[in-house]
């Protein structure tokens, strides 16, 4: 079994008496695409700025194909693609000079980098665009061109923190789509942060939530969903009334509760609960028709996993 | 073959100066040409006919090339951190000096460039038209390659050193123009200081003019060796 491609041991860092990183302990399974998954000020792009070694460890260690981030910093990064938050991109430059000054910053051979540049943009639909000042595209063209600019050299490892954020749901789905297709096409390990846990599970083969500086949880989406005794039962039936509803949403082993097309959906902290609320809904004088409970689905165990760490 | 940091600063070098050259602002540019050189024609008409202040149009002529030059590195370090590109550029393989190194000889050189154009017109013009100043444009011309190009480059180096210990760019910004306003009104008073001692006649003695070169390049080197100590991603990114 090859080594993990990233691999942390309570790693952690501070920010005088404020803990960004908390104890984290990682293992990405090199080929793998990895997801972190978290809110808002969880640590991740603390803890992506830790592994490119742009910030120091306050203790622990980090080693990402093989190289300590302490040491050998410089390695890493000659290894490493990234997209952050924001693309990136000089916007008075075009396309093209943009990759070429990356492609010259990894010393690309000239033939290479001509054929390489090329590759990607016909790759990402953006070859005809080529000449445009990156300051005229829209958020998404100039997301896929940080895509192509990050992956110009071949990195054995991609690092994309959050690169899906500002976009609508139908440009997110096409930038995952180029990102799914061109990490296969070109072998690399992913890394990638996120705060949508739809996207997670779309484009992840394992995820780590994190909250407050710490890994609450890891595995893969499907395994962690199941294994988070999260459930969502659906009730079809008449008679579902606002005070029910407030009634059930109220309940410690309840997350979330709504009334949909004439069903009344409850996501489950605990699945054992069921039956309570079957009962609670038949005592309200509701007519129940039909009990289905399923799995929860990754946002409902991201959601679930998130209340319980606050408790 | 060149040593890595010398071949990554120049293509951080060509890149500062492909984003300047790429800036869409002909009529902006064109004015601020304009305005140099016509400062550069005036000072001496202005000056030159005074003993002191004849000593005061390199003076003159150093003060929007200092300045612009300040402003310069910060939109360069500071610009490139709030534009969210800098730490795109510092996750690559280039070290965190190559990065600065190539920033300061790029604005540097703009900065002397910029000098060019306001001290060389003027120096042309006095050699051409004796009598225009009371001093020598050889004198002139050394005052102008052996202090005021060494100021360029303080100014330079001092603005990265504000950016690395300052996290808004609005506050090195200002730093950086109070340094530069400074360095040209302490380049007055010297002036103003020095012409009594020698009568009017500084031309005659060079010693202020070798003391002020020697001090400035010593500063310089200085101010380089701080800089290469004190670059670190953490600080050019003004995190923690």
């Amino acid at each position: 079994m090859p080594a993990p491609a990233v691999l942390t041991q309570q790693l952690t860092r501070m920010f005088g008496a404020h803990t960004a990183i908390d104890h984290v302990d990682l293992a990405v399974p090199t080929g793998a695409v990895y997801g972190i998954l978290g809110p808002m000020g969880a640590g991740k792009t603390t803890l992506v700025r830790l592994l490119l070694g742009l910030v120091p460890p306050s203790s622990g260690s980090a080693r990402l194909l093989g190289f300590d981030v302490r040491t050998d910093a410089d390695a890493i990064r000659a290894r490493t693609g990234v997209v952050l938050a924001a693309p990136g991109l000089y916007e008075n430059l075009t396309a093209l000079e943009n990759l070429y000054l990356y492609a010259r910053i990894w010393r690309l051979p000239t033939a290479d980098r001509n054929a390489r540049v090329q590759t990607l943009l016909e790759h990402l639909d953006l070859w005809s665009r080529r000449h445009e000042r990156v300051a005229e595209w829209s958020p998404t063209m100039k997301h896929k061109l940080a895509l192509a600019r990050a992956l110009i050299h071949r990195p054995a490892l991609l690092m994309l923190d959050e690169p899906t954020l500002g976009l609508d749901r139908t440009d997110q789905e096409l930038l995952r789509t180029d990102l799914r297709r061109l990490a296969h096409q070109e072998g690399a390990t992913v890394l990638v942060t996120t705060r949508d846990p739809a996207e997670a599970a779309a484009l992840c083969d394992w995820v780590a939530i994190m909250q407050h500086g710490r890994v609450l949880a890891h595995g893969e989406p499907v395994a962690l969903a199941q294994r988070s005794d999260t459930a969502r039962m659906v009730i079809k039936g008449r008679g579902f009334t606002p005070e029910l509803v407030r009634l059930i949403a109220s309940r410690r082993d309840v997350g979330c509760t709504a009334v949909q097309q004439g069903r009344l959906i409850v996501e489950l902290v605990c699945r054992n609960a069921a039956a309570s609320i079957v009962n609670l809904v038949v005592e309200s004088g509701a007519d129940v028709e039909a009990v289905e409970q399923r799995h929860a689905d990754l946002e409902t165990a991201y959601r679930v996993i998130l209340e319980q760490s606050i408790i | 073959m060149m040593p890595d940091i010398v071949q990554d600063s120049w293509t951080i070098i060509v890149k500062e100066w492909r984003e300047w050259c790429c800036i869409r602002a002909r009529v902006g540019w064109s004015a601020l040409f304009l305005l140099i050189v016509t400062w550069s024609f005036a000072a001496p008409h202005l000056l030159g006919s005074f003993a002191v202040g004849a000593y005061l149009v390199p003076v003159l002529w150093a003060a929007l090339p200092v300045t612009l030059a300040g402003v310069m590195i910060i939109d360069s370090i500071a610009g490139e951190r709030e534009r969210q590109t800098l730490e795109t550029l510092l996750a690559s393989r280039l070290s965190e000096r190559a990065i600065v190194l190539g920033k300061v000889v790029a604005i540097t050189l703009l900065g002397w460039l910029l000098l060019a154009f306001a001290a060389l017109p003027g120096i042309v013009r006095q050699a051409l038209t004796p009598g225009v100043t009371s001093v020598a444009p050889a004198t002139i011309a050394a005052i102008v390659f052996g202090v005021i190009t060494p100021a360029v480059l303080l100014i330079v180096l001092a603005g990265a050193l504000i950016t690395l210990y300052t996290s808004s760019m609005r506050f090195a910004l200002l730093l950086t123009i109070a340094l530069a306003g400074f360095l040209i009104l302490g380049a007055t008073v010297l002036v103003i200081g020095w012409s009594p001692q020698s009568d009017g006649a500084i031309g005659s003695d060079m010693a202020p003019l070798i003391i002020s070169a020697a001090s400035l390049t010593a500063l310089d080197s200085a101010l380089l060796g701080w800089l290469f100590i004190a670059v670190q991603s953490k600080r050019l990114l003004a995190i923690g």
